[in-house]
């Protein structure tokens, strides 16, 4: 295939991504709202040069110069595989509603990876491993307290194998980052959170009656990654501990 | 791959049969690890469903989330999703049914705070085998492969173009959006020590802590994995660097799950088998 066809099917074929990327950014790009700060100096990245890690942080024309090397790097891969003669002979020997129907998940795929949110599943953005997130990690658990006082280590995978793997920590996780550092301590009252380790600890019963729990916890520690010795976790703080009542299991 | 030896249709239709397999194997090994049931017990006030599942009424959502309803629904994708491994007639409706009910389902555990990628490749593999000849060999009862070499071939071919893809889309935004962290940062440092001791016992995450310079060594491997993360798609111009490429997906995995407890074993076999059966057809054309 010549090169320029290939270019302008390419382009074709990412068209629709970089439209539903765009949209949000309209605003920026025609200066109606504050372009973003440049990161502050003393938080810069040890070494490098001050970028902010998250793209909300950077002005308008870096987030518009990644993006444009992202859409290259695609329509480039798409351009390689087109000048295929062998790959294009290929999709040419395939019934008509099946070109048809690949072409449209193909540019349906695309158009996720660039624009894709969690609500537009199963077409959204592959972004994994992407950049270096700010501060120390810190690490969410989720134990609990027997009647006899004893603690218990509660594997959330185990606890609902069905939402595995991980969903239900990253879900408790998000659940906790979102509760106000100043209400750690005794839940007396609903929300979320509470809601849904109540839920946890009735479910942990139903399947250890011998040996319930009283209460279940979450609490959040650090991984200072400066630290060359142990202990590796510091720090740790209780969010909040909720009583389960026996008389439900 | 020569284009003037003609590949023969059994052989396709077989590979793509395997591939088949494999993908509704997988599923039958994903939907019986636990009951989909237990997600009831989360509060109704978490669940956002992405947009797909938006279609279904507001008032339905009480009726569907009942432990009974969705093992119910459970049970019946694993029974279909067995019939359709094994290639059993009618096949189409049978896949088609098996693609809408794990749609639902997977969509369904990510309407609970957090969507996460583990099962997006299998989702679509499910649904490209749903419409095409993907029973005709390697299935019971055994039958003829009726269709042209080249539309099997294809169909395997789509398979592994749109997995490898998510490899290549992942590893196109990393340079782009975060090209400098590949080398400037600590970025694989943070992540191992944060997967390690968040869902393993910690003990690579504290071997970096204890090593830094090992995790500077680590960080350089980042440009490295992302550079043959993006050309996934050029496995499929070239069988020499398809093998390249294999060595380097399943050794890619299993050094991630050793150092972040990571393992996105689902991509991992599908992608293998898809870009095999491809190897394996194109040679017999070769």
């Amino acid at each position: 295939m010549p090169l320029k066809t290939a270019l302008l099917i390419a382009c074709l074929f990412v068209a629709p991504g970089v439209v539903l990327r765009v949209i949000p950014y309209v605003d920026r790009i025609i200066g109606a709202s504050h372009v973003g700060a440049p990161v502050e100096p003393a938080t810069a990245p040890k070494g490098s040069i001050a970028i902010a890690n998250r793209l909300s942080q950077r002005p308008i024309v870096l987030v518009a110069i990644g993006f444009g090397v992202e859409v290259a790097l695609h329509v480039a891969l798409i351009v390689i595989l087109l000048r295929s003669m062998t790959l294009v002979a290929l999709f040419r020997s395939q019934p008509r509603s099946t070109r048809m129907a690949m072409c449209v998940l193909f540019v349906t795929l695309i158009a996720g990876f660039f624009g894709g949110r969690d609500e537009t599943y199963p077409f959204v953005a592959w972004r994994m491993y992407s950049g270096r997130p700010e501060g120390d990690p810190k690490v969410f658990r989720v134990d609990g307290e027997t009647r006899a006082g004893a603690p218990v280590s509660i594997n959330l995978d185990e606890l609902i194998p069905a939402i595995a793997p991980r969903r239900l920590y990253h879900l408790v996780e998000e659940l906790g980052r979102a509760r106000p550092e100043a209400d750690s301590g005794n839940e007396e009252g609903g929300g979320p959170l509470h809601a849904t380790l109540v839920a946890l600890g009735h479910l942990y019963n139903s399947r250890h009656g011998d040996d319930p729990l009283a209460r279940i916890r979450l609490s959040v520690t650090e991984i200072p990654l400066d630290n060359e010795v142990p202990p590796w976790t510091r720090g740790q703080r209780e969010i909040v501990t909720v009583a389960i009542d026996p008389s439900l299991n | 791959m020569s284009a003037g030896k003609m590949m023969r249709p059994e052989d396709a239709a077989w590979w793509l049969g395997v591939v088949r397999a494999t993908v509704f194997g997988l599923w039958l090994v994903k939907l019986t690890s636990g009951w989909l049931g237990t997600l009831a017990i989360l509060p109704s006030s978490l669940l956002e469903p992405p947009f797909l599942l938006q279609a279904v009424p507001s008032a339905a959502w009480g009726l569907l989330l009942q432990p009974g309803i969705l093992n119910g629904l459970q049970l019946a994708t694993i029974l279909f999703a067995a019939l359709a491994a094994v290639g059993l007639r009618p096949y189409r409706p049978l896949a088609i049914v098996v693609a809408m009910l794990i749609t639902f389902e997977q969509g369904l555990v990510r309407s609970y705070g957090y969507s996460n990628h583990p099962e997006l490749f299998l989702v679509l593999a499910t649904w490209i085998l749903a419409f095409v000849p993907a029973a005709d060999g390697f299935c019971r009862p055994a039958r003829n492969a009726e269709r042209p070499a080249s539309e099997y071939l294809g169909a395997i071919a789509f398979i592994a173009l749109v997995g490898c893809w998510t490899y290549a889309a992942a590893a196109a935004y990393r340079v782009a959006h975060h090209g400098f962290e590949l080398f400037a940062s600590d970025s694989m440092k943070h992540l191992i020590a944060l997967n390690s001791f968040r869902f393993g016992s910690g003990a690579s995450g504290a071997f970096v802590l204890a090593h830094p310079r090992f995790a500077d060594a680590v960080q350089f491997l980042v440009p490295l994995t992302t550079a043959m993360e993006l050309t996934a798609p050029l496995t499929l111009r070239s069988r020499r660097f398809l093998w390249v490429w294999l060595v380097f997906l399943f050794g890619f995995h299993v050094l991630t799950a050793i150092s972040t407890t990571i393992l996105f074993w689902e991509s991992m076999l599908v992608l293998g088998a898809a870009l095999v059966a491809f190897d394996r057809v194109t040679r017999g054309a070769a």
